[in-house]
């Protein structure tokens, strides 16, 4: 009887905090941001670019808790990046493949630490480069770090994790979109 | 010994008991486009939200445990993109006092109220098999005169071999859904596509 119960006990645990992938939710724009586009003024632009730098705090994947959470753009969180300046000027109504302007950058740090058992926290960590005409007018990189109220349990813990991903990126270009020399930019 | 036990004990009774399973249901807003044959309604129109951004409601899932979500910040985004298809330009407001009424121009303020609900016929997955969000919309003219009011309610559903890469599936697509017919409903609604000209400034 001891050990069908601790078999069931061992499954159950085993259940609740083996790993396995997940993709991150694909980007959702935000509308403080999209707004913040438009009233700033700017000229239509296009994305370029985005590189991914080498370095152990630019995880990809990123492990929570022995899941991994991979990209849902091409497995790569640079692409993660582009897709959400594009959607958020598309809103905004300042896309433009033919535009002159145009916005790169280079992801520098990418993480979520959901080791935590009552918290959990991510950092990002983006350079971000304006050229108008092919000649560079901005090059300021952006970081954020934020926590949020994680749980004990895996099948909370991993979910919550997964779903803060695009607010990690709404808050990293909300840094960018709130510098008026990144707005200057692209007028 | 005896702290394993009560922290395995918490730890079994959390895992079966449940807290609530957070799911995110914004739809895709790629598949939020336009018909073609529509016509862009050659007005400015401003929005707001009727519950808090944060606000976060609880509903049944499967197995008697339940999910919990954002309805209002999970929609948001699909909505305004719904509307930039439908109108000349969106604003997102505060409220119906809000200033950028009068600095856009704006000829319509739609208030927008969410209500959702779930269920799961499964006892051994938790993920809602069943999603349903509604979405209705009170519309006005810039000083606040009846225009129309819009329900769209929006289905989803979702079978296990879908949903087990994708726990929010059912609940993204009846916000999909409800996003589509609320699109359809406000193009082909008579009252908003009537003659500018029919429609006062508003108030300074």
């Amino acid at each position: 009887m001891r050990r069908t119960v601790l078999l069931s006990l061992v499954l159950l645990l085993a259940a609740a905090t083996s790993g396995c992938s997940m993709m991150a939710p694909q980007y959702s724009a935000s509308i403080d941001n999209v707004q913040k586009l438009k009233d700033g003024g700017v000229m239509a632009s296009k994305v370029g670019k985005f590189d991914s730098s080498p370095d152990k705090a630019n995880a990809n994947p990123i492990s929570l808790r022995g899941s991994s959470l991979v990209s849902p753009y091409d497995n790569s969180y640079a692409a993660y990046i582009v897709e959400a300046i594009k959607q958020e000027l598309s809103l905004a109504g300042k896309l433009n493949s033919g535009a002159d302007i145009e916005i790169s950058g280079v992801l520098l740090k990418n993480d979520i630490d959901a080791s935590g058992l009552g918290t959990a926290s991510g950092d990002i960590a983006a350079k971000f480069i304006v050229k108008k005409s092919g000649i560079e007018r901005y090059n300021q990189t952006k970081t954020i770090h934020h926590e949020w109220d994680s749980s004990i349990l895996g099948a909370v813990a991993i979910p919550r994790a997964q779903q803060m991903y695009p607010q990690l990126v709404q808050k990293l270009l909300t840094a960018l979109y709130t510098d008026q020399d990144f707005l200057q930019a692209l007028k | 010994m005896q702290f394993i036990k009560i922290f395995l004990s918490v730890l079994i009774v959390g895992v079966i008991t449940g807290c609530a399973h957070p799911l995110q249901i914004s739809p895709d807003i790629s598949r939020i486009e336009r018909d073609n044959s529509a016509q862009v309604i050659q007005k400015n129109v401003g929005y707001y939200l009727l519950g808090d951004r944060e606000k976060e409601v609880t509903t049944s899932g499967g197995g008697g445990d339940k999910v919990s979500y954002k309805p209002y910040k999970d929609i948001e985004t699909g909505f305004y993109k719904m509307l930039s298809n439908v109108f000349k330009n969106v604003s997102a407001l505060k409220s119906d006092k809000d200033a950028a009424i009068s600095k856009n121009e704006i000829n319509y303020i739609i208030a927008l109220d969410v209500s959702t609900n779930s269920s799961s016929p499964s006892l051994f997955t938790w993920p809602p098999t069943i999603f349903g969000v509604n979405l209705n919309c009170s519309i006005t003219d810039a000083n606040g005169k009846n225009i129309t009011s819009i329900l769209a309610i929006g289905e989803g559903h979702a079978e296990f071999d879908e949903f087990k890469s994708d726990f929010s599936l059912s609940g993204k697509r009846a916000a999909l859904d409800a996003l589509l017919k609320l699109q359809r409903s406000l193009l082909k609604s008579p009252e908003l596509a009537g003659d500018t000209s029919k429609i006062p400034p508003p108030e300074k």
